[in-house]
């Protein structure tokens, strides 16, 4: 048998996958440029809002979907979204550290409580894992609401101060006075979880996340130690949308146990499987378009998740790819017809 | 000089013991052949050795050193890397992207330049690319590098079972029944490539397999088990002419009329 020398020219799908890749900051970048004009068109303080919610909320769906995309049935999103906010308030008005600060060490202590967690609980799959998670986040509400120190109690935490202003000498203050400052930093933040994210995909660290998923005893037999990868996307995930909760915090001024029950982890969930969870961009389309809906419906506070449940319903019966998979389903259909329109050509007896 | 060293080594399921006080030496760069009937506790015996099961008694000593009930990642992180009796791949992954996990161990790549894709990173990832492929060459599959594993024939998926194996770089390869299903002339071209496998890289290999012929063409030292227990162990010749082999296989003469 005679040994094929490999060919240094030829090109294969996965070294142009990893040139693409050496792109895709551009991408990012430019979608934060793009973003970032909008606030010159866009004067109205309640647009600015809706699109500041929009993108902490992508935060927290694009993390609660990649930790959902490692096997585990995560249901505890909630648990540390409110870590995050409640460590970072309580370093701010207790310790009284710089939000700058205290922004990145919530998520670190979401982080280690991830951690701490995931190493006995990740073992588990499916419902077993989802109880655990959830009964976490609903522990940590009932803690936040019996210790009134610090935690304050039912009623939460409110004067909670914006993030310390910025200045750079002779250019710019940025006071956090103005909703713009806000989705500044809103849109920065989401940026760069998406990238993050976006990279942890791509990388070799999904290579192995996958791997993991598509057989774990192979993955075990060539030397991948399973555990440290499912907490290590557990830890970062979890980090991440705990930092998007510091933000949360400081942008209303105000949280409340309630602001951390479970309804948090199913909107999430909603999101995830509305938008389609195969794709990175589903759980983003998801987020956005119900997030507009519930905008529209907003005077019928009441029927929301009425109208969320309904949307659910619908996707799931008729479109169980989710929104995303529509584009490609529209495409196909296109052809078919086309298809269709050749045979019968072909059928003319002319 | 002896690499793998199992000591009186037991694994009961219930009351059945699938292997009983098993006592088995693997010099270092051998191909040796692990045989017996169906349920005389082989794969057994691979699995006590992967850590995927745990042994009740006895030691396995790898390199001197006792590896008895460490987690199957840490064995194959020693070097001790497997493969399976039916098909196990990443099916929904590319063949090159099977071989990619493969070479996991050889893999250093940290976090963040993972995250922040640096240079010296993509270098990495090159590195990586280019030695799957050199792999993928070895086993003739560069031409289906690109097709999902799922999709490929089943003597191709036998091969890239073995190509993932070998990624890990490993001392010693255990091969559970690499010829099934093949046909004659893949099973050829097999066993010249595990025979390949040794000659340029001194790694050891352990084979179970039904396939007789194969065994005796492939295998340098024969041990044959029967219910968990060792009955015969020899060179290929001496096996087949061992009376107890005969009998553990056809039963013996004095159930006959």
């Amino acid at each position: 048998m005679t040994r094929v020398r490999p060919d240094p020219d030829r090109q294969g799908k996965f070294l142009g996958e990893m040139k693409a890749q050496q792109k895709s900051r551009l991408y990012f970048l430019g979608l934060f440029v793009l973003l970032g004009l909008v606030p010159l068109v866009l004067r109205s303080e309640y647009y600015l809002h809706v699109l500041i919610a929009m993108f902490y909320h992508v935060i927290y769906a694009t993390t609660y979907r990649f930790i959902l995309r490692t096997g585990q049935f995560h249901f505890g999103a909630h648990a540390f979204v409110g870590i995050g906010a409640y460590a970072s308030v309580l370093l701010v008005m207790r310790a009284g550290w710089s939000f700058w600060l205290a922004m990145p060490a919530a998520g670190l202590i979401a982080a280690f409580f991830a951690v701490l967690i995931g190493y006995p609980t990740l073992r588990l799959k499916g419902i077993y894992f989802a109880i655990i998670t959830w009964g976490f986040g609903d522990t940590l509400r009932f803690i936040y609401m019996r210790f009134k120190e610090p935690f304050g109690g039912p009623l939460g935490i409110f004067a909670i101060p914006g993030p310390n202003p910025i200045t750079i000498p002779g250019l710019i203050t940025i006071d956090f006075s103005q909703k713009t400052h806000f989705y500044f930093l809103a849109l920065a933040l989401m940026i760069v979880t998406l990238y993050i994210l976006h990279r942890m995909e791509q990388s070799r660290f999904g290579l192995i996340f996958g791997a993991i998923r598509e057989g774990d005893r192979l993955a075990r037999a060539v030397g991948i130690n399973i555990m440290n990868y499912k907490v290590l996307a557990f830890a970062v995930c979890s980090g991440l949308g705990a930092m998007a909760g510091s933000f949360y915090a400081h942008y209303t001024y105000y949280i409340s146990p309630l602001d951390f029950s479970v309804l948090l982890t199913i909107y999430l969930a909603i999101y995830t499987v509305v938008g389609g969870q195969e794709r990175y961009a589903g759980v983003i389309v998801g987020t956005v378009v119900l997030m507009l809906a519930g905008e529209v419906f907003a005077g019928y506070s009441h029927y929301q998740l009425l109208m969320y449940s309904g949307f659910l319903i619908v996707i799931l019966l008729f479109l169980p790819g989710g929104l995303i998979s529509l584009p490609g389903l529209l495409t196909r259909v296109g052809s078919r017809a086309e298809e269709k329109e050749g045979e019968k050509f072909r059928n003319d007896p002319a | 000089m002896t690499q793998l060293e199992l000591q009186k080594v037991s694994k009961f399921f219930g009351g059945l013991a699938a292997i009983s006080r098993l006592d088995l030496q693997v010099q270092q760069g051998e191909i040796i052949g692990l045989i017996g009937p169906n349920g005389a506790g082989k794969t057994t015996t691979f699995n006590v050795i992967t850590g995927e099961l745990r042994p009740n008694e006895g030691e396995v000593i790898f390199e001197g050193q006792d590896i008895t009930g460490l987690r199957p990642h840490q064995v194959a992180t020693l070097g001790i890397v497997r493969t399976y009796q039916l098909v196990t791949l990443f099916p929904g992954y590319t063949a090159l992207k099977n071989v990619l996990v493969g070479l996991h161990l050889g893999a250093r790549i940290g976090f963040a330049e993972a995250i922040l894709n640096s240079r010296s990173h993509q270098r990495k990832e090159l590195h990586l690319y280019r030695q799957a492929q050199e792999i993928l060459n070895f086993f003739n599959l560069q031409a289906v590098a690109d097709e999902p594993a799922e999709n490929l024939p089943h003597g191709l998926q036998r091969k890239l079972g073995v190509a993932i194996a070998l990624a890990a770089r490993p001392k010693m390869l255990l091969l559970d029944e690499p010829l099934t299903g093949m046909n004659p002339n893949e099973v050829l071209e097999m066993i010249a490539t595990i025979r390949r496998i040794r000659d340029r890289n001194g790694i050891t290999v352990v084979v179970v397999e039904h396939n007789m012929r194969a065994v005796m063409a492939l295998c340098e030292r024969i041990v044959v088990i029967n219910f968990g227990v060792r009955i015969a162990e020899g060179a290929p010749q001496d096996i087949q002419a061992n009376k107890q082999v005969v009998e553990a296989y056809l039963g013996s003469d004095s159930h006959a009329a």
